[in-house]
């Protein structure tokens, strides 16, 4: 069951009305039951990991906060990090490593293959309680001698399969008081859950017909259809995430709960840097704060040099995440790649801009935004396709082979429009956010009436049989 | 609970609203389906609307292998190619059900293959053109096949926006194709070839340069048979016979092992077509075809050329078969 199956809407609603009539003392354990039956639906063997990492994390972090001495307390930390990554390391990049290592001394792979099923949203527990075990250690947040609250947190249902990933720190106050919904929290997750259904299934998976249907079979695509499908993955990516996100913040704010936004229109960004704090946020904010300050400020002597080295690593790390491929690490250095060269370009780039009085104008943001849009697009060609191989082939199409393009009207004539809405949307949100208000107008004819709209377009041009969040495979 | 009460009231307002726009898209929906029947008919209609005496069903792989013209020559016969790109095996038995209602052909040239009765083949990819038929969701057949789909889709056919799903835009871009330009406009290119061209349903495919293309191995562990596809099959070809149609079972090339022949759900079809005294021209993994891979523009597709090549061995079976069916 996932967010977007007609089980969900029916079942929903029922857990938001029991929510609300259990009493409180007992709804944070409510919350735990309705999030393990949920991840049962899915994946009810995996049910176990979760759990035994729910187990590990909450017996660790007591651990390490009934521990005076420092050292001894990191090297608790270290030892319940590894515990905790092993799964992930077993389930997510055992065959990888093995393929890479047999590759790199020239044998063949004598270990077996592992050929399990990715449990669903591993990584993101995964991180969720690696980021609490760290917070403990630096007590930034105390310990949690709720094992309810523990177990809720990494299993809560709307963040549990695609994020975002949540702190401690943000959570377990609001799980320790768990009022009834109010009108507003319901009005609010209700419109919240309408907006991310419109971004995932009336833009995400229509623009995901085409950039599939062309993305599956390079070889018989030229450079033209390739370099439209490659512009459009990345607005379907971000369709289909922050969609995804937005669900997620509808439905815990249903049940008063309310996580961090993840997307807050990235391509708006006028830098590589700004669209790194715009994009999946969630996960940026988790590297900064567990890699890259950490080896920034190990490596501070080495100035520029040594922020070069962290944003290196915390994009190394962040490929890594993304999946067990050559093509998601290349993505991630691409990154790092780009971000360091704004590092060392960035007083020069300021000193023009204060130079020409180019702050501000229009014309100036808006080519900054496709620039940006446009390298973000390329590195997303490694993040798509299978192999570096196959990468390499649609860039060199891209540039060499310019025929007729391949033309999927119903997806691009239905994908297109819905995407002139979402643009309209995002740009009302980043520039005139006090203007044409639809959900939030004052006039109660104007938010009905925008309500209907959306709901008749997600019925209506919805890709409405049953599809996969991309990030599931994360 | 004052705030309660309002706000599910407002709730109540807006659901209410959306039932009776629904009524109203379903009253709409119908007088476009009307027009656009008349002017500038979709697949469907299109296909429902002919009386040929040749009937090829297939999905991809027969719409773009079997010339229609060269088997209505060579057989003396009118042939129309009503092969679907995404038409799987549910697709078209609800495609041959619904041409049933409206008249009986000579006969029905079935392509089917190795994923025609597996289990392992998604219901997901049966249903992946499913929007073809949502017009037709009234018709016994096609209520009771989308029915049985899942547990809610009797629930979700109630709604007619839901039933018009990624269609009407469509239906209004090709009635304003038709009454402002004046020209006649498909979901797509093939769609459009089949409309206007005069292949009577044969869409070639394009010859490209053709790299890495190497033969595909299949895994028979991957292969079970689904029971539930088997009784539709059989429900179909009973229903064939009853109206007088002989159905003939076919299996073009592709650039497989040959091990594919020996999976269960090629065995299965042997053993119905022999049973149900069937006809099965089986060419899967003929030589003549295979042998040469620029007839081939993936594992599963022929060329134009590749396609002209298998119509010198198939048609002169065909005909045999033919003669003593």
């Amino acid at each position: 069951m996932t967010f977007t199956s007609f089980e969900f809407l029916l079942y929903f609603p029922v857990a938001v009305l029991l929510y609300n009539i259990v009493p409180q003392r007992f709804r944070v354990w409510y919350l735990l039951v309705v999030s393990y039956t949920f991840y049962a639906m899915m994946q009810p063997v995996y049910l176990l990991l979760l759990a035994g990492v729910t187990g590990m994390t909450y017996g660790f972090a007591r651990w390490i906060a009934k521990t005076d001495d420092d050292k001894k307390r990191s090297r608790i930390m270290v030892c319940s990090i590894i515990c905790v990554l092993l799964p992930l390391f077993f389930f997510k990049y055992y065959n990888f490593v093995n393929e890479q290592i047999a590759a790199l001394i020239g044998v063949e792979v004598l270990m077996p293959k592992m050929g399990w099923m990715l449990p669903v949203g591993i990584s993101f527990y995964t991180f969720m309680a690696i980021g609490y075990l760290v917070d403990v250690n630096n007590e930034e947040v105390e310990v949690e001698k709720n094992i309810g609250i523990v177990g809720t947190f990494l299993s809560f249902f709307p963040i549990v399969l695609s994020g975002p990933i949540e702190r401690a720190g943000n959570m377990f106050p609001q799980f320790k008081s768990l009022n009834r919904s109010t009108p507003a929290d319901l009005t609010a997750g209700a419109k919240m859950m309408l907006w991310g259904y419109f971004m995932k299934l009336c833009v995400a998976d229509r623009l995901g017909l085409y950039v599939d249907a062309v993305f599956e079979n390079v070889a018989h695509h030229n450079g033209t259809t390739l370099l439209l499908a490659s512009i459009l993955n990345p607005i379907r990516l971000y369709a289909d995430f922050a969609g995804y996100s937005i669900l997620a913040m509808g439905v815990a704010r249903c049940m008063g709960i309310r996580i961090i936004e993840n997307f807050h229109r990235p391509f708006f960004a006028t830098s590589m840097s700004e669209l790194w704090h715009r994009w999946h946020i969630s996960l940026i904010k988790w590297l900064t704060d567990y890699i890259y300050t950490p080896l920034n400020f190990a490596f501070r002597g080495w100035k520029k040099w040594g922020m070069v080295v962290a944003l290196m690593v915390t994009f190394f790390t962040s490929g890594v995440w993304h999946g067990a491929a050559w093509t998601y690490i290349v993505w991630g250095l691409i990154h790092g790649v780009l971000l360091s060269i704004e590092t060392f370009t960035k007083d020069k780039r300021a000193n023009f801009e204060n130079k020409y009085r180019l702050v501000g104008r229009w014309w100036y943001t808006a080519i900054w935004c496709i620039v940006i849009f446009l390298l973000f697009a390329f590195s997303q060609i490694f993040g798509y396709c299978t192999d570096l191989k196959e990468a390499g082939v649609v860039i060199g199409k891209i540039f060499t082979d310019s025929e007729n393009l391949f033309m999927d009207q119903s997806s691009l004539i239905y994908g297109g429009l819905m995407l002139f809405i979402l643009f309209l949307k995002d740009l009302r949100d980043e520039f005139f956010p006090k203007h044409f208000l639809c959900f939030n107008s004052k006039y109660i004819v104007i938010r009905f009436l925008s309500f209907i709209f959306i709901t008749i377009l997600v019925i209506w041009c919805g890709v409405l049989n049953s599809s996969q969040f991309i990030y599931f495979k994360f | 609970m004052k705030n309660y009460l309002i706000w599910g009231i407002k709730f109540f307002t807006i659901v209410v609203c959306l039932i009776v726009i629904d009524w109203g898209v379903g009253k709409v929906a119908d007088f476009v389906l009307k027009v656009r029947a008349e002017k500038s008919p979709s697949f469907m209609e299109n296909i429902l609307s002919r009386r040929d005496d040749v009937i090829i069903i297939g999905s991809s792989t027969a719409n773009h292998t079997y010339i229609s013209n060269e088997i209505r020559d060579s057989i003396g016969l009118s042939v129309y190619n009503a092969g679907r790109d995404g038409g799987f095996f549910v697709y078209q038995n609800c495609l041959i059900n619904l041409i049933l209602d409206n008249y009986s052909p000579k006969y029905i040239l079935w392509e089917i293959g190795e994923h025609s009765l597996s289990d392992n083949f998604g219901m997901d990819r049966e249903f992946q053109e499913e929007t073809d038929f949502y017009p037709y969701y009234s018709n016994p057949y096609i209520k009771d096949v989308f029915d049985k789909k899942d547990k809610y889709n009797r629930l979700r056919m109630k709604s007619n926006m839901y039933k018009d799903n990624s269609n009407m835009l469509g239906d209004i871009y090709c009635l304003t194709s038709y009454f402002v330009f004046r020209t006649i406009r498909g979901e797509d290119e093939s769609e459009k070839q089949r409309l206007i061209g005069d292949n009577n349903g044969f869409v070639p495919l394009i010859e490209k340069e053709n790299r890495d293309l190497s033969k595909k191995r299949f895994s028979i562990t991957q292969d079970n048979i689904n029971d539930k596809k088997v009784d539709m099959l059989m429900a179909t070809i009973d229903r064939c016979r009853h109206q007088g149609v002989k159905v003939v079972f076919t299996s073009s090339p592709r650039y497989y092992e040959s091990n594919i022949l020996h999976t269960k759900c090629f065995v299965k079809l042997n053993e119905v077509a022999s049973r149900e005294g069937i006809p099965y021209i089986n060419f899967y993994t003929n030589d003549k075809i295979i042998s040469d891979r620029r007839n081939f523009r993936d594992n599963d597709h022929l060329y134009e050329q590749g396609a002209e090549n298998f119509m010198k061995i198939f048609i002169p079976e065909l005909k045999r078969v033919l003669l003593y069916y």
